[in-house]
């Protein structure tokens, strides 16, 4: 990690790299999709609707998976002072904010044809809620602060805390479910997974994870970007 | 612990002499319950099912609004300063002040709170199992109060961001408190979890709000 | 896929919702690293011309 942690080798690596992640995106997109429209068979019990999964859970998945991600460059920042990881974080906000909010809104359209409602307050759809709440608040702590230094020690503080509160939320909910006795331990794709829905599934989540992976990179190079106009203009300001 | 007891002790008298805080907080719990009624139709059966509920949710959102005071006055005029050079650790300074804000407003609340349930019909059963839920519970609430306090400490609008980035944290305390306000026992694995989340929160919160006042106060 | 099958239109709008926003995503990481690049650029001309750019 130590070897990324030069912004100019960062952006020569990201530079040699992009064009394969981005070829292989579209690859991988290409191939999920085909296979989750086409070949993959309609579900026994739910038709369809089933195929939502292809698109539902990899962008849940990833919104999980990003805020993980966020909050471990955020610790490593505190711990190992490594320069460019809260600027990954940063990077990394919008997009993990964008799968969250996709799994929600691909969730509630799985939802309706399934269970008949919209929106349940089931543990994982509340806990993927409260998540976007903490995309959003990582945010805002950037935009409200003016010095990127001090915004980024705030953020560190954001990220860290919130992600020892998600599975402190999923829990709650589930606990309050079971005490509710509510009919609400929906399952969705069922407790086993036929093969010709696992492959489409798996190379899905690929194809997102190699967008996450693509973006994150050119985010990361316009953060960059942006520090050095910041440099720039300080020393403008002080040239005359 | 004598410089601590006397930190407290000075936000109290501050409290006390300016009003403000304490009394904006009970103003608007009073308002959500008595609203409440009001907006729901005078059916006493549904006001009894949602009385722990609504209770428990005026109280968050009291303690919610009067979070901004906790570190912002001595944040401005520098003994916010004086206190991180101080012989307190930051993290006890937070701590105290927590305890204060808990004293002034959050324990008032859950003290009070039973009584205004019979505005909602609250099952007379249900009021110590509410109390005892509420008085433990208001600690996390505080601490959780303070810590967004500290983060958003300098900023001129903070209050908005002080809910978005707390409302998180108050979810499981809502979820547990309300559990344990139930009429079943006194002492249920809700309010045993709701004191874990107590407990953690003394320990946890005063670090992460003293590392927030300290990226402020450089 | 049986297009004609029960709520077949929750599928096409899962999706649709889905490209729509991801490509949305890529079109706003794109643009802003797009925009940055010639704000950058800018003012290093302005800096090698000698005048300070603001």
């Amino acid at each position: 990690m130590q070897r990324f942690a030069n912004p100019t080798r960062f952006l020569k690596l990201a530079q040699a790299i992009l064009p394969y992640i981005g070829v292989a995106t579209a690859i991988a997109f290409a191939a999920g999709l085909y296979m989750a429209l086409l070949t993959a068979p309609p579900d026994y019990q739910q038709g369809e609707t089933v195929r939502i999964m292809f698109v539902h859970v990899p962008a849940a998945w990833m919104a999980l998976m990003v805020y993980t991600s966020m909050a471990a460059a955020s610790a490593s920042a505190a711990i190992f002072r490594h320069p460019l990881a809260d600027m990954a974080a940063k990077a990394a906000a919008p997009i993990g904010a964008t799968f969250c909010l996709l799994a929600l809104i691909t969730g509630s359209l799985w939802g309706k044809p399934m269970w008949g409602a919209w929106w349940v307050w089931d543990a994982r759809l509340t806990s993927m809620f409260v998540l976007l709440l903490l995309y959003l608040g990582y945010t805002a702590v950037w935009q409200a602060i003016e010095d990127p230094h001090r915004a980024a020690l705030i953020a560190r503080i954001v990220a860290i805390a919130g992600f020892i509160n998600v599975p402190i939320v999923k829990f709650s909910v589930d606990w309050w479910n079971s005490l509710h006795q509510s009919s609400s331990v929906f399952r969705m794709g069922g407790p086993t997974i036929d093969a010709r829905m696992l492959w489409p599934l798996l190379i899905m989540a690929l194809a997102y994870l190699l967008l996450f992976t693509a973006l994150l990179l050119v985010a990361m190079r316009s953060e960059i970007t942006q520090r050095k106009i910041r440099q720039l203009q300080f020393a403008g300001l002080e040239g005359r | 612990m004598k410089l601590l007891w006397a930190l407290v002790r000075r936000d109290l008298m501050l409290a006390t002499r300016q009003g403000g805080g304490a009394g904006t907080a009970i103003g608007f719990f009073v308002t959500v319950i008595v609203l409440l009624p009001l907006g729901l139709g005078p059916d006493q059966s549904l006001l009894q099912r949602i009385a722990p509920g609504a209770l428990w949710i005026a109280l968050l959102l009291s303690v919610l609004l009067s979070a901004e005071r906790i570190f912002q006055s001595d944040y401005e005029d520098g003994s916010l300063d004086a206190m991180a050079l101080g012989v307190v650790p930051l993290e006890l300074v937070v701590l105290a002040k927590a305890a204060a804000h808990w004293l002034i407003t959050a324990l008032p609340l859950a003290v009070a709170a039973p009584f205004f349930g019979f505005l909602i019909n609250l099952d007379p059963l249900a009021i110590l199992p509410l109390s005892l839920a509420m008085i433990i519970g208001s600690i996390a609430l505080s601490l959780l109060a303070a810590l967004g306090a500290a983060i958003t400490v300098a900023l001129r609008r903070g209050g908005l961001l002080v809910s978005l980035l707390i409302l998180p944290f108050y979810v499981p305390c809502l979820i547990f408190g309300v559990a344990a306000s139930s009429l079943s026992d006194l002492v249920t694995p809700s309010l045993l979890m709701l004191t874990a989340l107590a407990l953690a929160s003394l320990v946890l919160i005063p670090v992460a709000a003293a590392a927030a006042l300290r990226a402020y106060l450089k | 896929m049986d297009l004609n099958a029960a709520h077949v239109s929750y599928v096409v709008a899962a999706y649709a919702v889905s490209f729509a926003g991801l490509a949305a995503l890529v079109i706003f990481v794109l643009l802003r690293d797009r925009r940055l690049k010639r704000q950058v650029a800018a003012l290093d001309r302005g800096k090698e011309r000698g005048h300070g750019r603001s």
